[in-house]
């Protein structure tokens, strides 16, 4: 148990990079045009995949799961380096969103995300559960160096797991020192960071915490849920403190239209939760369940929907199998 | 002082929603957390607790998870901690 957890966050830091492969791919997106980046990435992709036995073999595991969910056939090697890939591509377009470098007007329309943002610009935050599913990263760039004055109002505020992407969170710092600023610990929720999320939902803050992410220093309490047709043990730590914030919450997932282009549209899927905080705290504990289980779903639904949007290559699924 | 640990007392209780529990129950030495002592509260209990006494007095817990841990101590050490807050106001 515990070698396999010291070998996924390691695999983490592999997949993440050393700061040299960061430094390559931040001056690419800086002078080179897109399609060239797609080209000279693919490229380079290859030899890592070649390379990254643990990664592959837990892609694997993710594309066998999702699809015989649904009812695709079987993956082969390439569906996994085309899961590697769109895995490189997604790190450079976070680059190019953190140098305010991509457009709002990519984006596709959305109710529910207009609904969002009715309720962020009434002053009044919310919490947006995230996943590994996409890049939300996106949105929050997007919120604060967007040209379309609509969301360039949204004051968005990520809680990151900063310890465990030190190195990459490093660079995009470089990038966007301001954007940096506005980001709150995964490591660190105690009361005093409850107090402070508190505090920005008052303000009209975004509040956006990934459901699906075990952090590498808090041994957060697990909860085994059948996530695309298997047991596997999510956190219940963002759902607690969903719960106890009092403000709407909701599940998203940014997404590439195009898989494999730099220059693609992006589409924001935003599901409002229909588990409701409000009341008492008595049946808090099912209600919490009911949340996750909820967002399980739009979880699993995002990934039929984008298998290659994925971006976990550590295996939830193995976890269980060791434990029982 | 003793009015403020009442007043805490009654926040804990509606706050947290502790049935057949009165002010009088609660000690104000006895340890708020922990399993089998005290109000034997856990840690989304204490989430819950330093925001309704936010919304109550206004004072915050800025300091690191270390500190914050030892002003949760008890009702008294919530009192003091309370008072040297709105004192620094």
């Amino acid at each position: 148990m515990a070698d396999s957890q010291a070998n996924w966050y390691d695999q983490k830091e592999v997949s993440s990079g050393t700061s040299w492969t960061f430094t390559f791919m931040f001056l690419m997106v800086k002078y080179l045009p897109r399609p060239l980046i797609v080209a000279i990435s693919a490229t380079i992709c290859f030899f890592f995949f070649l390379g990254a036995k643990p990664v592959r073999k837990n892609s694997m595991t993710y594309l066998e799961k999702v699809a015989k969910a649904t009812g695709r056939k079987k993956p082969t090697a390439i569906d996994c380096y085309k899961h590697i890939f769109s895995f490189v591509l997604q790190m450079l377009e976070k680059m190019l969103s953190w140098m305010g470098r991509l457009n709002v007007s990519d984006l596709t329309k959305d109710a529910e995300r207009e609904e969002l943002r009715k309720q962020l610009t009434s002053g009044h935050g919310a919490i947006l559960l995230s996943s590994h599913l996409g890049n939300l990263d996106m949105f929050r760039s997007l919120g604060d160096s967007g040209n379309d004055a609509k969301i360039k109002d949204l004051r968005i505020c990520p809680i990151v797991d900063i310890d465990n992407s030190s190195r990459y969170n490093d660079l995009l710092r470089k990038l966007n020192p301001e954007l940096m600023d506005n980001i709150i610990n995964a490591n660190d929720i105690g009361v005093d960071s409850a107090i402070m999320i508190k505090d920005k939902i008052d303000k009209g803050y975004l509040i956006v915490i990934a459901g699906d992410r075990i952090s590498a220093k808090n041994h957060d309490r697990t909860v085994r849920k059948q996530f695309l047709g298997d047991w596997a043990e999510f956190p219940e730590g963002a759902f607690i403190l969903a719960s106890i914030i009092g403000a709407p919450i909701y599940f998203g997932a940014g997404t590439r239209c195009k898989n494999f282009s730099l220059n693609t549209k992006y589409e924001f899927t935003i599901r409002k939760a229909t588990t409701e905080f409000s009341g008492s705290r008595k049946d808090r504990k099912q209600k919490i369940q009911a949340l996750m289980d909820e967002y399980i779903a739009f979880v699993e639904e995002s990934c039929k929907k984008h298998p290659y949007q994925w971006y976990n290559f550590f295996d939830f699924w193995e976890e269980k199998e060791q434990k029982s | 002082m003793e009015d403020l640990n009442t007043r805490l007392k009654n926040i804990i209780i509606s706050a947290l929603e502790l049935e057949d529990v009165t002010p009088a129950d609660i000690d104000d030495d006895a340890p708020l957390f922990g399993e089998g002592e005290g109000l034997g509260l856990d840690s989304i209990d204490a989430l819950e607790l330093g925001l309704a006494i936010k919304e109550n007095f206004g004072v915050s817990f800025k300091a690191v998870n270390d500190e914050t841990r030892k002003h949760f101590a008890s009702v008294n050490a919530l009192a003091a901690f309370i008072s040297s807050s709105k004192q620094e106001d």
